[in-house]
């Protein structure tokens, strides 16, 4: 009887929070999905945080993160996940959005663990890279540029730091 | 009731037999309508056999992409969410970007994409402007001799190869370079649904000016001017991606289904016209036995 009782009141209490969340700003689990053209990576699953190298700076992603948007840069993305599981992925460049609705979305255009990275294959990008921004039109050397920003934070990102 | 069916049937396959003697008759003709109908089925099932593996790759692709194309919406479902007094009011100037595919044989897909095109453009309100922007010349050929006027990009040689991000991203290069203007935009596409059925859906996609205009995004930190721009940028080009991986998705399952029912009809074809060349055939003979017969009673 008492059991049912307790039941009956979490289930109460359950509905009352779910009849809340739209006019709280954010939920206090963060739903992230992270995801490449090809692949998606997390999928809306609850994670504790997420360290995202942006434009503007590394942001750090917990629950209940007021809502932004951002570009992603070459970098690093870090996720910590419930049980405190550290995964990092190379992103080389994306969208992270954090809405009102608590779920946050980080979309890459390429994504790669950073174990599965070839770091003589990094090398060699970059030395092309470099060479290709010294010669060419405006445009080709911003591209060069690109690839010299992406392949140099590629081999941050295997050498240890990010 | 068996054996009145079988005689029914009989009586139809004689029919056009008579009606054969006099078109038709003979074995010659037969034969080569035949040759033709199992080299046609030859052809339909190997297409078949290739849409099924483009289908499994693309079904493949799609369990990705799927996350990143519902991850791209969420920004803007957060941003703009539709209620129904909203629906109402249409602005003034709108963008329709129709995916289809260069090749045909596919089923209905194309056509649906064109007709819902039709059925928005024949029921706007008069004051309303809608420009086109068709990827792919199946909607092109749709939709050229009506509303050539209203198409301003169109994309083609799509469909040989499975879409990927650079395709979808020269797609939203050129819109953004063409300075299209518009206040709201949808996307038409196929969803997938399962392998026998898919769903003409839209997208809708907000230009930068309609996104600075949505009040929500005042509750989002430190966007700045230039971190909009970049991120709508890069937002049409995940949808317009998102939507040609569905739409591609589609294609192949129905031109699978398309190939594999031609396959069964030319299969029927073959049956009925092995059954009408044995029968002339016996005929020859039988014709020629009567006439060695009654040629020798002659003699």
């Amino acid at each position: 009887m008492l059991a049912r009782g307790l039941r009956v009141a979490a289930q109460i209490t359950k509905r009352g929070l779910a009849a809340a969340a739209p006019a709280q700003s954010s939920t206090d689990q963060l739903r992230f999905t992270f995801a490449s053209p090809d692949k998606s990576i997390f999928n809306n699953t609850v994670v504790k945080q997420v360290d995202v190298p942006t434009v503007a700076g590394i942001v750090g992603v917990l629950a209940s993160h007021v809502p932004t948007i951002g570009v992603l840069k070459p970098g690093v993305v870090q996720v910590t996940d419930n049980e405190g599981q550290v995964s990092k992925y190379f992103v080389s460049s994306g969208t992270l959005s954090m809405n009102i609705d608590g779920s946050c979305q980080v979309l890459a255009e390429e994504a790669i663990k950073l174990e599965e990275i070839d770091e003589a294959a990094a090398r060699q990008e970059l030395e092309s890279a470099q060479r290709a921004q010294n010669e060419g039109s405006e445009k080709d050397r911003a591209e060069a540029g690109i690839r010299v920003e992406v392949a140099d934070a590629l081999l941050k990102a295997v050498g240890g730091g990010h | 009731m068996l054996r009145a069916g079988t005689t029914k049937l009989a009586t139809a396959a004689a029919l056009p037999i008579c009606e054969q003697q006099r078109g038709m008759a003979t074995l010659k003709d037969i034969s080569l309508r035949l040759k033709s109908v199992k080299n046609i089925q030859k052809i339909t099932k190997s297409m078949k056999m290739v849409a099924a593996a483009k289908y499994a790759k693309a079904e493949r692709d799609l369990k990705g992409a799927r996350s990143y194309g519902v991850g791209a919406k969420a920004f803007f479902d957060n941003i703009d969410p539709k209620t129904e007094e909203a629906a109402g009011e249409t602005k003034k100037k709108q963008l329709l970007v129709l995916i289809t595919s260069d090749r045909g044989l596919c089923g209905a897909v194309h056509s649906s994409i064109a007709k819902e095109a039709k059925n928005i453009l024949n029921h706007k309100a008069a004051d309303v402007d809608y420009k086109l922007v068709t990827i792919g010349d199946k909607s092109k050929a749709a939709l050229q001799r009506v509303f050539a006027s209203t198409i301003a990009l169109s994309g083609n040689e799509i469909g040989r190869t499975p879409p990927s991000f650079e395709d979808a991203a020269i797609a939203a290069q050129a819109i953004l370079d063409s300075g299209i203007e518009f206040d709201e935009g949808t996307i038409l596409f196929n969803k997938f649904k399962t392998v026998v059925s898919y769903q003409t859906s839209k997208l809708p996609i907000l230009p930068l000016e309609a996104i600075k205009a949505k009040e929500a995004l005042n509750t989002y930190d430190s966007v700045d001017d230039d971190v909009l721009q970049s991120y709508s940028e890069y937002s049409l080009a995940q949808l317009i991606y998102y939507a040609m991986k569905e739409n591609a998705t589609s294609e192949q399952s129905s031109r699978m289904t398309a190939m594999d029912g031609a396959s069964k009809n030319a299969g029927e074809m073959i049956d009925k016209l092995t059954l009408a060349f044995n029968r002339t055939r016996q005929a020859v003979i039988t014709r020629e036995l009567i006439e060695i017969i009654s040629g020798a009673a002659c003699v």
